[in-house]
């Protein structure tokens, strides 16, 4: 029992008193932000007008979307992208934990601080980084035509069907180290009177990782992936550091087309239409939030 | 621990080895484009290294040139905005945060499960849903355009977060010690400060680090919120010597400019690793 029971009087609204602060900044910085671009959503409001509120649509913005192969291209792009740092990042990073964990490098640590090192950076610094290094005349280039495949030797940003694979690319390059470090404090974690009695009965390595690790790093497993998840969905920086959602929208994800449809300059400046892109964003990122709460509780 | 065998020694190696050749490559490369001479910078030694290894160190004030002619900001200046908007997101962040965590550790009260939910949500909401109002909020405000145009929706966004670490901590105190200042006659605010918060200084210095990143590399909303040049921080700037850029950039001053705004962030982290690794541990899984 954690509360007091010496005092009993206005202590009803004494919790509310340290609570507020952050209530006070969460409703109007939040939750007001929240309703208004639900709200939003139903009205045609272009950016320039002064009326926000004026051209009530119902679900025609809805109805738009569901058309929209512009939607429909950055949202299958998000996907791709979303799917990739499930599955990919998350498996080179389990990867690589374990080799860490059990190859008892000397400088475990080092390692494993450097490959967390890109997650430090500002995404659009490596973005920065990566259009150099990937630009015509960049080192990649110069490597493939030395060793003889000057048919790679391809501007690789402004290819339509590779951009959103290179930007896949450059998100897990970035993070991979975030999930290895996650992966790494589980693997510290477990239990290791199981492990040292398999090695002492003579089980080899692999198979003692696919027994008894493995099984073990579920829950973290699991965890990394819903990070992962509601991370893919968020992704903008890196996209707009490397290619603006281009070539003629060819890498564009839900978070840049949104931007496209609102803030950007000489864009179509459609802000309702814009909101409900956030809309459904939020949605689909917040069902799986829920499942996630559903996880956590369940570990308590 | 396993004794491993030749083979998996071998392999263990390589793997590393490759892991951080791909790493580090692009990261090595921008850092001695750095110090190429301009002329040179295609003729790489070993495709990283300056020709011959020849450094130079004259594109460093190229760079701050470069900056403060066509980005119209200074590199101390980029700086300073970034170290405001962080620190004061930072402060704002941790103080309701950890106020909130309070409450929810030391009392008992019907709305403390809603909260707790309402909070969990609020951490994975993704921002673009909030873009459209805060621009308009900010403008009501008279913000825009002002460091508190950053500093007041990064507070926002750090507390969830920020409360969920801070909870988990506190929840850890023992009950003796709050009991003990209750004898004593302690009201809550001196628990609050006296047995909570110095108990807590692990737990806060991993949020510090957890929200420094998030803040010091925020670029959506600063992007949107900041279109004065003498405010913005660190990565608006450098957002554009990128795509569209209005003036050309050679490569060397490119590489120099990287390096001025990722240097320091390197030392930190290198100095505080060991934080920088807790605070990501307890952002990802006790948030």
């Amino acid at each position: 029992m954690r509360f007091r029971t010496n005092t009993v009087t206005l202590r009803k609204t004494e919790p509310y008193f340290w609570l507020s602060p952050s209530i006070i900044l969460l409703l109007i910085f939040l939750m007001y932000p929240i309703i208004f671009s639900v709200a939003l959503s139903f009205f045609n409001w272009k950016g320039y007008s002064l009326e926000i509120f004026a051209d009530f649509i119902g679900f025609q913005n809805y109805v738009k979307l569901v058309k929209d192969p512009l939607y429909w291209l950055s949202f299958r792009n998000t996907i791709f992208l979303v799917i990739t740092v499930i599955f990919v990042q998350n498996a080179i990073a389990l990867f690589l934990a374990l080799i860490i964990y059990f190859g008892n490098f000397k400088y475990g640590n080092l390692i494993r601080a450097l490959i967390f090192f890109p997650g430090v950076i500002s995404a659009i610094v490596i973005g920065l980084v990566f259009r150099k290094f990937l630009e015509l005349t960049g080192p990649v280039n110069t490597f493939l035509k030395l060793i003889g495949l000057d048919a790679l030797a391809i501007p690789w940003l402004t290819n339509r069907n590779l951009t959103i694979w290179i930007v896949s690319f450059v998100t897990v390059w970035q993070w991979v180290g975030y999930n290895l470090v996650i992966f790494y404090a589980g693997l510290q974690s477990i239990d290791h009177s199981l492990l040292e009695a398999a090695f002492i009965d003579g089980a080899n390595l692999q198979r003692s990782i696919f027994k008894i690790v493995l099984p073990l790093l579920k829950p973290i497993i699991f965890l990394s992936a819903v990070l992962n998840f509601i991370g893919g969905f968020r992704v903008y920086d890196i996209i707009w550091a490397m290619t603006r959602g281009g070539p003629v929208h060819a890498s564009e994800v839900l978070t840049t087309y949104m931007y496209y449809q609102s803030f950007q300059s000489q864009g179509p400046s459609n802000m309702g239409y814009a909101a409900t892109i956030a809309v459904t964003l939020a949605i689909i990122v917040l069902v799986f939030a829920v499942i996630r709460i559903k996880f956590l509780t369940r570990e308590e | 621990m396993y004794r491993l065998t030749l083979g998996q020694k071998i392999f263990t190696r390589v793997v590393i080895a490759l892991a951080l050749i791909i790493v580090l490559v692009p990261l090595l490369w921008v850092f001695f484009l750095a110090f190429k001479r301009p002329e040179e910078v295609y003729q790489s030694t070993l495709f990283i290294f300056p020709k011959n290894f020849h450094f130079t160190l004259e594109n460093f004030p190229g760079a701050i040139e470069f900056a403060e002619k066509h980005l119209d900001i200074s590199y101390p200046r980029m700086y300073l905005n970034s170290i405001i908007v962080t620190t004061g997101g930072l402060i704002l962040a941790v103080f309701a945060a950890s106020f909130a965590a309070f409450a929810m550790v030391h009392y008992k009260f019907k709305s403390k499960e809603v909260y707790y939910t309402f909070i969990l949500l609020s951490y994975m909401i993704p921002v673009q849903i909030l873009l459209i109002p805060l621009y308009l909020v900010l403008l009501r405000l008279n913000l825009l355009n002002t460091y508190g145009a950053l500093i007041l929706p990064y507070a926002t966004i750090g507390i969830p977060i920020a409360t969920l670490i801070l909870r988990n901590f506190f929840a850890q105190v023992p009950y003796e010690f709050t009991e003990a200042a209750l004898i004593d006659g302690a009201n809550s605010f001196q628990i609050y400060k006296n047995v909570y918060l110095p108990l807590a200084r692990p737990a806060l210095a991993t949020c510090i680090v957890f929200l420094f990143l998030e803040m010091w590399n925020e670029f959506l909303f600063a992007f949107i919120f900041i279109r004065v040049e003498a405010l913005q921080t660190l990565p608006l700037a450098m957002s554009r010597i990128g795509i569209g850029a209005k003036y050309p950039i050679p490569w060397a001053i490119y590489g120099a400019s990287i390096v001025l705004a990722v240097g320091p962030i390197f030392i930190i982290f290198m100095i505080f690793q060991r934080w920088f690794v807790r605070g990501i541990i307890a952002g990802g899984i006790k948030g």
